[in-house]
């Protein structure tokens, strides 16, 4: 009973298909109601397989063709999902060979770039060596410029070439006059210019008149004070206070004289005024001890022994205060022959590198 | 910058006073061209010359003559320069002053006194002057230079001329060998930027000026020589160019010269000269005409036109004329004034030596006329200090100086200094040093509230561009040591 059901619901939903079927093949072609004839199936030559069970085997025939086409679909559809994943495959290989490209040129560019800085670096520092190789202005010299700038080379060139340049003696009282510090200040007049190492002040000539008596005793007696308790790792709040307001005064009494000084006077006097504001801020700095202990401090007796010693402290030269200029002169022309006579020893020296641009930038 | 701007004025200046065909001549004559006027010796020394417009000149052995017309040559009689008329003696220990384009005659040299007309000068002349000297024995010109140019010509019908210069203490003797042999001379002098003037030190101690010098043998041959050199110098092409500088202790550096270098032959009528030629011909008649330069002067010191107040100025400084200086300046509402006459003063201080304890024997003297006018606002006698610091200015700073932040901030104070000239002098500098401060119109002459104004925004500026010295920063104060 359920079997004879199942075959009739079966024939019925196939029978409901046969309609969409015959319309593929011919029931609409030379079937036509006009031609047909009643008894032989009465769909005329619309079917081959007329009646119910021509009905079947056109469904039958249609579920197979749809079945193929789904088949069809899916194996285009993996075609395209393939094809596609090719795309994206290439797609990906082609992008990372951009990437790469452009990561190549931006290191290329960097790369020349700090080529470019590097040159750029090495002009100036040739530049600025070659200027103060040969005539340099004074203050190249005084700011302690020119000096660093052959002790630099004359040191590379004693590393490259393991030589030492000829024998310069160099007096003591003019070494004692060149301030040195420990580099780590970029600037050069970063050391103690004014105040000695002997815990005294270097005034200038014009301010050891007896206008400026008062003053100068105060502040020679405070600045020794400061010095003595700076030695000692004991300098307290009220005594730098007080330097400090001494040295404001200082600078005060010297702009109401603005009127009576002649240029270089005055020119003299503010910069020693600014110059002992400057160490005084040494004095309440962390290295103000250094500045008394002989750490920062040339020793040697000739220009080789001065170097070696400060190459091995990581010292360099500092500004000089007024009254250490004829030393610094001297020391510098000292230097000077020291290098002209390692030149020679360690022979022609290498040109320096020409500038060259980066590589996406026009050449300079 | 104002320098730059002035210099056509400066040149209107130099080019003052009868310029009217000198310079055509001197190219005619450089070519060989040129005819140059008879000249016949006459009884006793005396030469009798005769130029193309046929006018007689006479001079005989010391006296000089003039040759130009009147207004071209200012002599000095009795500490006052006047106006000389063509024809005029000028006798020995006489000094000269001309703007440019005097011609002088003397036992057959020509000498004609010019200035820098088109810019084009090695060095900044704007005036010439000389002092006529007895000449020594063989010598037919002798005289004592001062900055300037001066070309010298034989116009002997015979022989050689022969010329001694007596310049920056040295004595240099020169030998126009032929007649139309032509030579320029060009020198000048300063005071050395940074040099100090010491109100006490003895005329042979005093500073003395640094002086170069040029000479340019124009045509024919020229034979040189000082107490331990001789050289014989020929026209171009050939050695024709010689150098002095004192600073290298006076020797003379000879060099060839294919050609005789275009300012030499710098023509009146070059377009950059002939444009101030109308303005230079009415000042030459105004001189001819009023007899009086600090008349002209004062004429021109209180013109609208920017030309003529600095002609004024140069002109004063020529004749050095200080006090007319100060009133000119001060009279003048125009900053293009006190620009001007800085520089002239700064000319007049390098034109010979001992200017600098002249000027302050000025300044602590004062200008009563000023005081008079002025109801004793300005002119008043300078203490010794402020004379010093303005010849101290004056001179000028050193290269170095001229960084150093201490520089900037000491002129700036300057700036509200009680004295003019000093505030002046101290305006100059900083508008030279920072050019754009010029737009805050500092005028040395304002009213103290409007200066105030122009000193603020000086002294933000120069802040802004860190030229003024920077404190220090204050670091922590120690902490007190901890009690053990």
């Amino acid at each position: 009973m359920f079997l004879g059901m199942r075959k009739l619901l079966t024939v019925g939903i196939l029978a409901l298909g046969a309609g969409s079927a015959s319309a593929q093949f011919g029931g609409g072609g030379f079937g036509g109601g006009s031609y047909g004839m009643a008894g032989y199936g009465g769909g005329g030559w619309g079917g081959y397989y007329p009646g119910p069970y021509g009905g079947y085997m056109q469904g039958l025939a249609s579920v197979t063709n749809a079945n193929g086409q789904y088949q069809m679909q899916i194996q285009q559809a993996r075609v395209e999902q393939q094809q596609a994943e090719q795309a994206r495959y290439k797609s990906r290989l082609d992008w990372d060979k951009t990437r790469i490209e452009e990561t190549n040129l931006r290191s290329q560019e960097a790369t020349a770039n700090r080529e470019y800085r590097e040159n750029v670096r090495e002009q100036a520092r040739q530049e600025t060596l070659n200027w103060s190789r040969k005539d340099p202005p004074a203050h190249y010299i005084y700011e302690g410029v020119a000096l660093n700038a052959i002790a630099d080379e004359i040191k590379q060139l004693q590393l490259d070439s393991n030589l030492r340049g000829p024998q310069i003696l160099v007096d003591q009282d003019i070494l004692n006059r060149i301030n040195v510090n420990d580099g780590t200040n970029t600037s050069a007049a970063a050391g103690l210019s004014v105040i000695k190492a002997n815990g005294s002040l270097n005034w200038p000539v014009i301010m050891r008149s007896r206008d400026f008596e008062p003053i100068r005793k105060v502040l020679d007696q405070q600045v020794a004070t400061a010095i003595r308790m700076v030695r000692s790792d004991s300098l307290d709040a009220e005594t730098y206070t007080n330097l400090q307001k001494e040295a404001e005064k200082l600078q005060k009494y010297i702009d109401s004289l603005v009127g009576d000084m002649r240029p270089d006077d005055y020119i003299r006097a503010n910069r020693f005024s600014t110059s002992l504001d400057k160490d005084v801020v040494l004095l309440g700095g962390d290295n103000a001890k250094k500045y008394f202990s002989g750490d920062f401090k040339l020793s040697g007796s000739s220009v080789a022994e001065v170097l070696d010693n400060m190459f091995k402290s990581g010292l360099k030269f500092a500004a000089a205060g007024d009254s250490d200029r004829q030393a610094y002169n001297a020391f510098y022309n000292s230097l000077l022959q020291y290098d002209a006579g390692l030149q020679q020893l360690a022979g022609p020296a290498k040109p320096a590198a020409p500038g060259k641009g980066p590589a996406f930038l026009p050449e300079p | 910058m104002f320098r730059k701007k002035a210099w056509p004025l400066m040149l209107t200046v130099g080019a003052c006073v009868t310029l009217a065909g000198c310079g055509q001549r001197k190219v005619a004559d450089a070519k060989g061209k040129g005819t140059p006027p008879a000249s016949t010796p006459g009884p006793g020394g005396v030469v009798i010359t005769s130029d193309r417009s046929g006018s007689v000149k006479l001079s005989n052995n010391g006296a000089v003559a003039v040759a130009s017309a009147k207004g071209t040559v200012l002599v000095q009689d009795a500490g006052k320069f006047n106006v000389a008329d063509k024809g005029a003696q000028i006798a020995p220990g006489q000094s000269v002053v001309s703007a440019g384009g005097a011609v002088l005659m003397a036992n057959g040299v020509e000498v004609e006194l010019l200035a820098d007309l088109t810019g084009n000068d090695p060095m900044p002349v704007v005036t010439s002057g000389l002092t006529v000297l007895k000449p020594s024995e063989g010598i037919d010109f002798e005289f004592q230079l001062a900055p300037g140019r001066i070309d010298l010509e034989n116009k002997k019908s015979s022989g050689p001329a022969k010329v001694r210069i007596h310049a920056a203490g040295h004595k240099h003797d020169l030998e126009l060998v032929s007649p139309g042999a032509r030579c320029a001379i060009e020198t000048y002098g300063r005071l050395m930027p940074g040099t100090q003037f010491d109100p006490e030190a003895s005329p042979e101690n005093a500073i003395k000026p640094v002086g170069r010098g040029l000479l340019v043998v124009i045509k024919g041959e020229v034979a040189y020589s000082d107490h331990d050199t001789f050289m014989k110098m020929t026209e171009p092409p050939g050695r024709s160019l010689l150098n002095f500088d004192s600073k290298d202790g006076h020797e003379p550096v000879p060099s060839h010269l294919d050609k005789v270098p275009a300012w030499v032959l710098s023509d009146a009528k070059e377009p950059s000269a002939a444009k101030h030629l109308a303005m230079v011909k009415e000042i030459e008649s105004k001189l001819a005409e009023k007899g009086d330069i600090a008349a002209v002067i004062d004429e021109y010191g209180s013109s609208g036109d920017p030309a003529k107040r600095i002609a004024a100025v140069h002109l004063a400084a020529a004749v050095g004329d200080l006090p007319r200086i100060f009133m000119t300046v001060n009279r003048s509402p125009h900053p293009d004034v006190v620009d001007e006459a800085i520089v002239a003063i700064r000319h007049w201080l390098g034109s010979g030596p001992n200017r600098a304890k002249a000027m302050y024997d000025f300044l602590l003297k004062g200008i009563p006329e000023l005081v008079e006018k002025t109801g004793g606002k300005h002119g008043g006698p300078a203490t010794p200090a402020q004379a010093v610091i303005l010849i101290d200015l004056f001179i000028g700073f050193t290269e170095e100086q001229k960084i150093q932040p201490s520089t900037y901030k000491y002129l700036l104070k300057l700036l509200s200094n009680e004295r003019s000239a000093i505030r002046g002098v101290a305006s100059w500098y900083l508008n030279h040093m920072v050019p754009d401060g010029v737009r805050f119109g500092f005028n040395p002459n304002d009213p103290e509230e409007a200066r105030a104004k122009s000193v603020k925004q000086w002294e933000t500026r120069l802040t802004e561009l860190k030229l003024l010295p920077v404190a220090a920063p204050a670091p922590k104060a120690p902490a007190a040591p901890k009690k053990p």
